[in-house]
């Protein structure tokens, strides 16, 4: 029935009847509707293409008819769906409608099993197998804690750029004992701090975790920190769109290879510096941020959702969370250190501003900095970290690992070898070496 | 917000789709409407007060033609001839009075905010000859998209005003043909009469729209972020570093630039065109193989097609037609021969066309340059066709064979490309500067040593373009040979339809320059 209604009204309409048919007609049909502005431009052609629309039409109408024929009993077998239109299912029975959905369904299951299961091999194969950059890891400083043994690290630095000149595991070793590890980018997102912390969790257990809050502070406009941070989930969600373009220095050898991350970084990713370049004061006057960009005092959205899920994420595997600020002439601001200040009363979090307490460190901005004020150098790090070590083990839970001798074997070594490093950076400097 | 964000797809156009598949039919347009108003906010504020302004001028200026010519189809029946002729010349004036007011204000505002700056410049270089005042120039920030959409709203209004159609009725309606969102910031500049019905009309999924679209959509993203983005790294390089280049360096950015602006042109109309086609819009198509073509005459046809419509439809047409033009084709047919009696009046009318071209791309001498360089080419492939022919036929050269038509593809190509490097170079004075470096001796130390390869696009990215254009190439072909890879997935059975499209989706994931390391290359057409 059905079908004889179809068939008797493409007789009458050709133009109808073409489209539930349109797998079957030639090509050529449905290019001449995209191209019809050329139709336009060139008379000469218009002739040529009106003849040639009328032959492809009596053709279609000519295949319509035997294709009709035939394609019946396929159709009944649920291969209209290539047609794609919505009115061929409908027109099917009860039954025939179920399988054709149910085979619609499969269809879709198995064109995404398959794409999945290309991007995962793609994935695989673009994935770092070590933790160095010349493996396609980025920031690998900041990723060198996988190496570290299972659950020896107590205290987590996460931070930007300030978190990595400022703080100095190997002086708090030696001083006071505490296995520490800074993992921290150059202009951190605070997303992509949540996810390192996340992934921090994944292989240790610390009792403290320590943020640097400059990262609070990014300088750059809301519309760019929203779009970065879409971005940044995304890529920390998916290693394929994180690690993608890999495939450019990934040997062959290394495609299917185990991930094996066993790059480990002596000075537990802090990058000590020992230039001086000093701020022209011996004291820094800290700004009161009053109508300046980014040092207002306010928090952008983005920045602010990541610093909660960060902090939840410490509460919920029942972590500590430290937030320390140290000083710097580009972001620190009364405004800023307020902000931060209510921040942490609100959600109850301990903080050291060495911004507003310079004295806590005796901080000597003419030979503590190695860029003029914006980061610490090594000698800066040094009094920062003898500080921050001792507030540590006066207010947490945290042992001297000392006593732990295969632990302490590792760790003194290392602190020889930062020692011995800075001595040579130093001697560079000064043309010696 | 970039068509080629995360927030773009994932925010805006997968929540639109969703909301527009769960309205009823009739209301479904309103969700496009809603869609596009939003989209314009997100943008830009003032870009969204730009529109309405247009859109609403359009809207008030088409009522009002629309019911001037009812009035006169109305009044007309039992006048005389007389009567009616006169009648009908007092409508055409109130009606060319509305026409003008609603392309004063479209095209007005597009060049206070566009040209303010160009103009004042042009008028401190006047009067500095002079020794008169200089003005100071003032710049506006000028909202995306501007230059499309007020010259689809024009369109509009003119149209009305010719009688190919009735005004709408709907000023909501007209805002959203003016503010379509796929087509709000790169075109391309829709028709009333064929975008309109589909905006408006509503449609259900339907399988062969979502999956067309879908690819359309990789297929774009794959010009874009695989090939074109690729380019932009080393083009950027060389052109603000040209002196330190030599011949083969810049030669190949020059290419590297030609190949990154269609990529990326066509790329975004891709995406646009995917992202309508998914909701059941059809979009008008912007480029047709453009380098196949044999002449730049044919290059024009085949590239930024709406653009060249446009400008025959509402600025030839007119002009050819307008008094002073028809006068001086009559004066050139009395005291010119048969060959230049034909030429002449077109050439003028052309002129006008390719300053108009020019000017639209950006308000700066280099763009009236860029419009008037391809009018010159044009019109000396006119004036020497007969010597050419005669030339060929004497040396016995058929013109339609297949050499002969491939060394008019090349020279086409090197003739489009000398023009294209004039939109990347800052100025003229620096595109003089950059096409005299390409003339210099060829020195085979720039390949030798590595220099090409490290400009930002390394080897890698080379290889990446090179096959990235080669199936580009390959797609163009057989669309040429009328067979349209698009039509075949969307409606050809699962072993084409499934490998292309997996094909398109892992080549955008792996190939393209995204993510870390890459900045976001904004769309050069967008910025026109």
């Amino acid at each position: 029935m059905g079908k004889n209604k179809k068939h008797s009204s493409k007789k009458k309409s050709p133009e109808k009847n073409t489209e539930p048919q349109n797998n079957k007609k030639p090509v050529g049909v449905t290019d001449k509707q995209g191209s019809e502005p050329e139709k336009k431009t060139d008379a000469p052609t218009d002739i040529k293409a009106d003849a040639s629309e009328k032959k492809t039409d009596a053709q279609a109408d000519i295949k319509a008819d035997a294709s009709d024929k035939k394609a019946a009993p396929e159709t009944v077998s649920g291969e209209a769906e290539e047609s794609g239109t919505e009115e061929g299912a409908q027109e099917k029975k009860p039954k025939g409608k179920a399988a054709f959905y149910a085979g619609k369904a499969l269809r879709s299951i198995s064109f995404f099993l398959i794409l999945g299961t290309i991007l995962g091999i793609f994935s695989y194969a673009v994935h770092p197998k070590n933790n160095k950059k010349e493996y396609g890891m980025r920031d690998q400083n900041a990723h060198a804690f996988y190496a570290e043994p299972e659950n020896t690290l107590d205290t987590i630095i996460i931070g930007n750029s300030e978190a990595y000149s400022s703080f100095s595991p190997l002086e708090m070793w030696h001083a006071y004992g505490i296995t520490s590890y800074v993992s921290a980018k150059g202009a951190i997102l605070m997303s992509d701090a949540y996810y390192i912390l996340k992934e921090v969790l994944k292989t240790q257990s610390p009792k403290l975790v320590i943020f640097e809050t400059d990262a609070v502070f990014p300088q750059k406009e809301d519309q760019t920190l929203r779009d970065r941070t879409i971005n940044n989930v995304i890529e920390n969600e998916s290693p394929l769109i994180k690690y993608h373009d890999v495939w450019k220095i990934q040997r062959p050898e290394n495609y299917f290879a185990p991930i094996n991350y066993r790059w480990q970084s002596y000075s537990r990713g802090q990058m000590d510096d020992p230039r001086t370049e000093g701020y022209e004061s011996r004291n820094l006057v800290v700004s009161d941020g009053k109508n300046e960009v980014y040092r207002d005092g306010r928090i952008n959205y983005w920045i602010l959702k990541y610093m909660d899920k960060f902090v939840e994420l410490c509460r919920e595997k029942n972590i500590q969370v430290l937030f320390v600020t140290v000083p710097n002439i580009l972001t620190t601001s009364k405004l800023n250190s307020q902000a931060i200040k209510n921040y942490c009363t609100s959600r109850n979090i301990p903080q050291i501003d060495f911004s507003e307490h310079p004295e806590f460190i005796n901080i000597d901005w003419t030979k503590d900095t190695r860029d003029g004020g914006v980061h610490m150098n090594t000698r800066g790090a040094k009094k920062v970290s003898l500080f921050l070590g001792q507030y540590i083990i006066n207010q947490y839970d945290i042992k001297d690992r000392r006593d732990d001798k295969e632990l302490a074997k590792r760790w003194d070594r290392d602190y020889k070898r930062y020692k011995n490093e800075v001595q040579i950076k130093r001697k560079k400097l000064l043309g010696l070496m | 917000m970039t068509y080629t964000s995360y927030l773009y797809f994932f925010g805006f156009a997968i929540v639109v789709y969703l909301v527009y598949l769960a309205c009823p039919m009739k209301q479904k347009w309103k969700v496009l409407f809603a869609g596009s108003c939003l989209f314009s906010m997100i943008l830009d504020g003032f870009l969204a007060v730009c529109l309405l302004v247009t859109s609403l001028a359009a809207f008030f200026c088409g009522k009002q033609l629309t019911k001037l010519q009812d009035k006169f189809n109305a009044a007309k029946k039992g006048l005389s001839k007389d009567e009616k002729k006169q009648l009908k010349a007092e409508i055409t004036k109130k009606k060319k009075a509305v026409v003008a007011a609603g392309t004063i204000i479209s095209l007005g505002s597009l060049i206070v905010l566009k040209y303010t700056s160009f103009f004042l410049g042009l008028f401190n270089s006047v009067s500095e000859i002079f020794g008169g005042i200089q003005l100071p120039l003032l710049y506006y920030a000028l909202p995306l998209g501007i230059s499309y959409y007020t010259l689809q709203a024009i369109g509009y209004v003119v149209d009305t005003y010719r009688g190919k159609y009735r005004a709408e009725t709907n000023a909501a309606k007209l805002i959203l043909f003016v503010s379509f969102f796929p087509q709000m910031t790169e075109g391309p500049i829709g028709r009333y009469d064929k975008l309109m019905p589909q905006l408006v009309e509503g449609h259900r999924y339907s399988n062969e729209n979502f999956t067309s679209g879908v690819t359309l959509i990789f297929w774009g993203l794959f010009k874009k972020l695989v090939i074109s983005d690729r380019a932009s790294y080393m083009v950027s390089e060389v052109f603000g570093n040209y002196t330190k280049y030599g011949s083969i360096v810049v030669f190949v950015a020059t290419v590297m630039y030609t190949i990154q602006l269609y990529t990326d042109f066509s790329g975004c109309i891709d995406i646009m065109s995917g992202t309508a086609r998914v909701f059941g819009i059809k979009l008008e198509s912007n480029f047709r193989q453009p380098f196949f073509s044999k002449s730049v005459g044919e290059f024009w046809r085949r590239w930024h097609i709406t653009l060249g419509t446009w400008f025959k439809d509402y600025v030839f047409y007119p002009v050819s037609l307008s008094s002073p033009f028809m006068k001086l084709s009559k004066a050139s047919a009395g005291h010119m021969s048969k060959f230049m009696a034909s030429i002449v009046p077109s050439a003028c009318a052309l002129f006008v066309v390719w300053l108009g071209t020019g000017l639209w791309h950006g308000a700066s001498m280099k763009y009236v340059i860029y419009g008037l360089y391809y009018f010159l080419i044009m019109l000396l492939g006119t004036i020497f066709e007969p010597a050419f022919v005669k030339m060929s036929a004497k040396l016995n050269i058929n013109r339609k064979g297949k050499t002969m038509s491939t060394l008019a593809v090349l020279r086409t190509m090197l003739l489009v490309n000398i023009g294209m490097t004039m939109f990347r170079a800052d100025g003229i004075g620096e595109y003089g500067a950059v096409i005299s470096r390409i003339f210099q001796p060829i020195n085979i130390y720039d390949i030798t040593s590595g220099t090409l390869f490290a400009l930002g696009t390394d080897r890698h990215d080379f290889l990446v373009i090179v096959i990235g254009v080669a199936i580009m190439y390959l797609v163009a072909i057989m669309k040429e040979k009328g067979k349209d890879i698009l039509t075949l997935v969307s409606t050809g059975r699962i072993y084409i339809k499934w490998p292309v499209m997996m094909g398109l989706i892992v080549a955008v994931l792996v190939f393209g320059a995204y993510g870390p390391g890459y900045g976001v290359v904004e769309n050069i057409y967008a910025q026109f």
